[in-house]
């Protein structure tokens, strides 16, 4: 696999050494000479001095034959449209950006680009799942608002005991899986009945996510 | 009849002097305070300086605080294609803004600003092809 990342950051270089290691041929593109000139000392000739906005730079880094773009740099409008440049330009099949700024998460998703890693959003993500410990975030679906979630159901549990038709499920959202404590998996007909310890798969959006929570484990 | 325009370089400023003589409600965002007095020094207009708000025209919440939501037209001129690109899909998929202009320099964009409704205008390419029609000899 051909893999470009954008920007040398501590990520970017860690990212291209797991991947060199893993033997994938990796362009490491970075705007900051110094910096540059670091990762090819670390990593052996690597890196390339130029502008991942700028069309003539990612043609000669050899985008066209890329299968995955990463884009790791601190500016998300470099992020954004690198991204772009290299789905609709280049073809290449994935890519994934990293999001700097949590208030353009919004604009990343509309846009599709296919993979949005928000390090706010996955920190904040953590603290509340540490918090609630019952709500924990699968994958984001596409590139549509909707994303795949895991409610394990606690003990005590208002829903434990009761059948999936009973259940007042909130609008968009859908249970599509259960896992039982044992390990099997069931698809949910209405007259499963909720067992402690039993793991919910349930698609539904970040607005629902409270009301979800709410129906399965009585928390708010 | 309101514009919006994200920096305050050459091209922002002519803009700006252009519109606000046909009549526009214009507000104009520039992150640098120098390049907002060069607008406002000279001219006795009052309206002017009302106009000008020091902001960052790529950041959502400087883009709100000019008053995008009220905005009909949002021209972006500033100097980086990445940057005016950013901002033009801010105005248009955020905001939803009727109108979006893009500057560019560089390289041509691809279709999908197009299809999106943004108008792109490659103005190295424009004043290329415009002195190329003024030489007599060709």
């Amino acid at each position: 696999m051909y893999a470009i990342i954008l920007g040398c950051s501590t990520t970017g270089l860690n990212l291209a050494k797991e991947l060199l290691e893993q033997g994938h041929e990796i362009t490491i593109l970075e705007k900051d000479r110094t910096r540059s000139d670091q990762a090819n000392d670390l990593l052996g000739q690597i890196s390339i001095v130029g502008d991942g906005c700028q069309q003539q730079v990612l043609k000669s880094i050899g985008l066209n034959r890329a299968d995955v773009f990463i884009a790791l740099s601190g500016t998300d409008e470099d992020n954004l449209i690198s991204c772009q440049l290299a789905k609709h330009v280049f073809s290449v099949p994935k890519t994934i950006a990293l999001i700097n700024n949590p208030n353009n998460e919004e604009l990343f998703r509309i846009l599709g680009v296919d993979v949005r890693i928000s390090s706010t959003s996955l920190i904040l993500q953590h603290i509340e799942e540490e918090l609630s410990a019952s709500v924990v975030h699968m994958q984001a679906l596409g590139s549509s608002a909707r994303e795949l979630v895991s409610i394990t159901i606690p003990p005590d549990a208002s829903a434990v005991g009761k059948r999936i038709a009973d259940l007042n499920m909130p609008a968009e959202s859908l249970i599509s899986l259960i896992v039982t404590k044992g390990g099997n998996t069931r698809f949910p007909d209405e007259i499963f009945e909720l067992q402690p310890n039993d793991q919910a798969l349930v698609v539904t959006t970040p607005e629902k996510e409270l009301e979800v929570r709410r129906v399965f484990t009585g928390v708010d | 009849m309101r514009a919006l325009i994200v920096g305050c370089g050459w091209i922002g400023r002519w803009l700006s002097h252009e519109l606000m003589d046909k009549g526009t409600n214009v507000t104009i965002i520039d992150n640098d305070p120098e390049n907002l007095r060069r607008l406002s020094s000279g001219s006795g207009d009052s309206k002017i300086a009302d106009a000008c708000i020091l902001g960052d025209g790529t950041l959502r919440e400087d883009l709100e605080r000019a008053g995008i939501m009220q905005a009909d037209v949002l021209i972006s001129t500033l100097n980086r294609d990445a940057s005016n690109l950013f901002t033009a899909q801010l105005a248009r998929e955020v905001f939803g803004v009727d109108q979006v202009i893009c500057i560019t320099r560089g390289d041509p964009v691809p279709d999908v600003y197009h299809s999106k409704g943004i108008e792109v205008f490659n103005i190295t390419r424009l004043v290329g092809q415009s002195l190329a029609a003024s030489i007599k000899e060709l």
